[in-house]
């Protein structure tokens, strides 16, 4: 009777094997985090740190928010995974392993906990030698322990995210060269494909309103969906971010993001063992473990490339030189493939076949959106066929609370759901609008357009009386935007729509901060008795550099409301206030201030500008600054706030600006900006 | 009893093995012949579990060897070239082999090493090419397997040495149950020490048999026949595998019993007759002739 293999011993003589790479790890990560701590703690606190001052230093080198440890912790899990498995690799090594009494499983599970264990233990212990480090200077408290606790446990889980992503590309190559360059694929790919969707999106399809939404979420949603490293990398961009607290070292993790993870790791981990399975031990040595792959991996690798070949080459605006482009670029990619594959520079050129489906396929691509096969730029629907349009300026968006507490629609972004909300039945003005700018979104495509007047973006819906619902962005004409705008704002009820906060009451909005400049506030600086620091260093001939601090003239007493309006507005400019101020390179400087508007004289204000704004044409409020910031009770844990136009123009609002500065000191309700 | 069944295995285009039946029998020796890319190494490495075969199956003991670990618990694997571990030494290798073969008899091993006057703290990477391969078969028999695949074991070894692990599996084979099977092109050393032969071609088997049965049963004879007609019908009658005549001296390799030859030949009045011994190397060459392969092309 013979006995079976003892998976305890074999685990503890595969460790042993792999002490090398536990010693390296174990130096690394010392150098990291025990050693980063006291170099930290000891160069960057001085004698009187309080003991926050401590734990916010001791913060920043450990925990939960530094990318800098994640980095390292994915590079790890791609080396473990690269050496614990490279044996599939070597024929020499699988006449060993695989003669062994062991199901294929039961070497996986073994293997592969010993490659996690080289991670964990020194990890663990640098995390624990980081916290005894902190403590030692002080920088310590029982939450700290608790979160380090859990910041272990999740970078474990990215580790293990990396360490399975990486045996996964193992267990579908044969060579180290060849499994180093799935993992890249792994790691970059799909990515990839999605940044060159957008790339195609914003280049061709030019009418598209998507892409603003696009490529803000490939950062967040989409990019970390797309492999077990991106996910890990950017841990805190998805959804689950708003629930989630922020502890002492950063993002505490949320059990669902959690739960995520583990279930990344079990899914990578289960998909390498079944490839495992799978794998014939002769495929050590070939580029590919499975070779029926090697043609449509060869093609889904030319496609992207011959079609970034082709996105450059439309620069040229030749369809010959978008053929030359995509052809030759597709070969190359093709032939590079087959020299991975065969090693050998003879036969790269086997396989011609896929080089032509890869044209093709490429091709298939390219020139739809190239050239517009769909219609998308051109889409204009007949007049008759609309039940009411909508149009917003690109730069003037604005949150408007009924658009917020509507349900959320996951399929439209926010633009076009304030689309939806400033629909209106003025299709005369706003088709001429559309015609101009699907003239203007066909020449540019086709054509290096350029166009000699000045141009606005602007987001437009046609909403048919089928009920289909369509969204584009176009650049129009300025002047014809402005015309149009006009008579949509003869309309006050549409101009209280299209602007929410004229209809809005003062306890909907949280805080107002109005940024004065000379630019649009040429004479309201007088009012206030700014003190210009003297951090700035000046000029050798300016006028300011003679004294350290310049203290403005102090205004004389408040005005009442009705005196100010006796006189002129605003007082006259006063260029001793207002020079510029020369910087050390001799470029100049232009400040101001920002008042920001005092719970007291909210209502006021906005009273003012609610007057202001409904007697100003939409001319004179497009060519007005944004520099009013107002944001909204719902948004007051964020950092969203909407910009509305103010200048000088806005003689009500003014007048309760130089109230405001009047009845304030520097630093109170003001201080100076520099912009 | 390893049986290998309608065994196919093909490696993309190339098939190495098709249809390899034979039987490995218990206590005996079984050496595995062939002509270079028959696909010895390969039908070790299938019978072994290294390797799954597209068609057909190897049983250990009646227990399928693909993915059991019952029957491979029975198996050890001693590749042509075996797999140290970087810097490990003889010892680090016995610990290793005494986990992944839990009767792995360490004392035994440390007493060959001597007796093989091994150093076993020594680097195995600074060992000889022969050196190592003398580790490899230590730790194999130390295993304690019942069979014991080996893959080109006698290249690379001194003829002392050879003698040594000969002796070596003829000892283990008396004291207990114990089969090695042998790969090796040298048919020699397969002559010297195997019980049993069995003859690859191209990936196919031309034969296994018992070697003294196949030598009683493969008998080369010089004989004169003065009469053409007679030799003719001697030729006809006998199952001839090769033949030569010089002058009037007639070479034959037939096949039969020794008594069936000699009569037939005596029937035709020979002036002369003789039978002579035939080394396996003779038998193989024949026999492979036979296949097809003719070695008369490769003689220059």
């Amino acid at each position: 009777m013979t006995s079976k293999i003892s998976c305890s011993k074999l685990f503890g003589r595969e460790l042993r094997q792999l002490a090398w790479l536990m010693a390296v790890q174990a130096v690394v990560y010392l150098l990291l985090i025990p050693f980063r701590v006291l170099l930290s703690m000891s160069v960057l606190l001085s004698g009187d740190a309080t003991a926050q001052d401590k734990l916010n230093t001791l913060c920043l080198q450990i925990g939960n928010d530094q990318p800098g440890n994640v980095l390292v912790i994915l590079a790890a899990g791609v080396i473990c995974g690269l050496c614990v498995f490279s044996y599939v690799h070597s024929t020499i090594k699988t006449d060993l392993y695989h003669s062994l009494s062991l199901k294929r499983e039961t070497l996986f599970a073994v293997k592969y906990a010993a490659g996690a264990v080289t991670f964990v233990v020194p990890y663990a212990a640098a995390q624990a030698l980081g916290l005894l480090a902190g403590a030692m200077y002080g920088a310590f408290t029982p939450m700290l322990i608790a979160e380090i606790a859990v910041c272990t446990l999740q970078q474990t889980l990215f580790f293990l995210c990396s360490y399975s992503g990486t045996i996964l590309a193992v267990m579908m190559t044969g060579k180290m060269v060849t499994s180093v360059c799935a993992v890249a694929v792994l790691i970059g790919y799909f990515p990839m494909f999605w940044l060159l969707g957008v790339a195609y999106v914003q280049s061709f399809l030019n009418s598209s309103m998507q892409i603003s939404s696009m490529t803000e979420s490939a950062t967040g949603s989409v990019l970390r969906c797309t492999s077990p490293w991106a996910f890990c990398f950017f841990w805190g961009s998805g959804p689950e971010v708003s629930q989630i607290s922020y502890g002492l070292t950063g993002w505490w993790p949320s059990i669902a993001g959690l739960c995520q993870l583990i279930s990344i790791v079990a899914l990578t981990s289960v998909l390498a063992l079944m490839l495992y399975r799978r794998r014939k031990s002769e495929a050590a040595g070939a580029a590919l473990a499975f070779g029926k792959l090697e043609g449509l991996v060869k093609v889904l690798l030319a496609v992207p490339a011959a079609l970034i070949a082709g996105l450059v080459g439309s620069e040229l605006h030749s369809v010959i030189w978008e053929i030359v482009f995509i052809v030759l670029f597709a070969s190359l990619a093709c032939m590079v493939m087959e020299f991975i594959y065969r090693w050998d520079i003879h036969q790269v050129l086997q396989h011609k076949g896929h080089i032509a489906v890869s044209v093709v396929l490429a091709s298939l691509i390219f020139f739809p959106f190239r050239y517009d096969i769909g219609g998308y730029n051109s889409y204009l629907p007949e007049k008759d066929a609309l039940a009411s349009m909508a149009v917003q300026g690109v730069d003037s968006t604005y949150t408007y609370p009924e658009v917020q507490k509507q349900e959320d629609e996951k399929e439209k972004s926010e633009e076009q759901k304030n689309l939806d909300y400033l629909e209106c039945g003025q299709i005369d003005a706003l088709y001429k609008l559309a015609e101009n700018g699907v003239e203007f979104a066909q020449k540019t495509l086709l054509d290096d357009y350029s166009y000699d007047g000045e141009t606005v973006a602007i987001n437009l819906k046609y909403h048919l009386k089928n009920g289909k619902e369509v969204y584009r962005r176009y650049d129009v004409n300025r002047e014809l935007y402005l015309e149009t705008m006009e008579k949509l704002m003869q309309d006050d009820q549409y101009k209280e729509r299209y602007y929410p906060i004229l209809s809005m009451e003062p306890k909907e909005i949280y805080q107002m901060t109005a940024e004065c400049y000379q630019e649009n506030f040429p004479g309201l600086m007088r009012y206030y008795p700014v003190t210009i620091s003297s951090s700035i260093s000046y000029a050798e001939e300016t006028e300011t550099e003679k004294t350290e601090e310049t203290k403005l003239e102090q205004l004389p007493e408040v005005q009442t409301q009705e005196e100010t309006e006796k006189e002129t507005a605003v007082p006259e400019e006063d260029e001793d206030y207002w020079s510029e101020i020369t910087m050390w390179d001799g470029t100049n400087m232009d400040y101001g201030i920002q008042i920001q508007i005092p719970q007291a004289n909210k209502a006021e204000f906005l009273e003012a500008y609610r007057k202001d704004m409904m007697t100003l044409t939409f001319t004179q409020i497009y060519n007005a600054l944004n520099s009013l910031e107002v944001q909204l009770q719902e948004n007051r844990q964020t950092y969203i706030f909407d910009r509305y136009p103010l200048n000088e123009n806005f003689k009500n609002t003014a007048r309760v600006l130089q109230k405001i500065a009047q009845g304030g000191e520097d630093g109170e309700n003001f201080s100076v900006i520099y912009g | 009893m390893i049986s290998i069944e309608r065994v196919t295995k093909k490696f993309g285009e190339i098939r190495a093995l098709y249809q390899v039946e034979a039987e490995i029998g218990e206590n005996s020796i079984f050496g595995l012949a062939g002509t270079n890319g028959s696909g010895k190494s390969t039908l070790l490495r299938v019978i072994s579990g290294v390797l799954h075969p597209e068609e057909g199956q190897v049983k250990v003991d009646s227990l399928p060897v693909w993915e059991n670990p019952a029957a491979k618990r029975k198996i050890c694997f001693i590749p042509d070239t075996a797999y140290f571990f970087p810097n490990a030494t003889a010892e680090g290798m016995r610990d290793y082999y005494s986990v992944i073969y839990p009767q792995f008899d360490r004392g035994r091993f440390d007493e060959l090493m001597e007796q093989f006057n091994l150093d076993p703290h020594r680097k195995i990477q600074t060992f000889s090419k022969g050196m190592k391969k003398q580790v490899s078969v230590l730790l194999g028999i130390c295993a304690n397997t019942e069979y014991l695949l080996c893959d080109e074991t006698f290249d690379g070894l001194d003829p002392v040495i050879r003698q040594a692990v000969k002796s070596l599996f003829a000892a283990e084979i008396l004291n207990r149950t114990f089969t090695p099977v042998i790969a090796s092109h040298s048919l020699r050393e397969i002559e010297d020490i195997c019980d049993h032969v069995g003859l690859l071609h191209q990936g196919g088997i031309l034969f296994s048999r018992d070697l003294d049965e196949m030598k009683l049963d493969i008998h080369k004879v010089q004989c004169v026949i003065p009469d053409p007609m007679k030799e003719e019908e001697l030729l006809a009658e006998l199952e001839v595998l090769k033949y030569s005549k010089r002058g009037s001296l007639l070479t034959i390799v037939v096949r039969g019993s020794e008594e069936e030859v000699l009569r037939g030949v005596m029937e035709k009045q020979p002036l002369f007759s003789e039978i002579l011994p035939l080394s396996l190397e003779e038998i193989f060459i024949s026999e492979t002739e036979v296949a097809g392969y003719d070695v008369k092309n490769l003689m220059f």
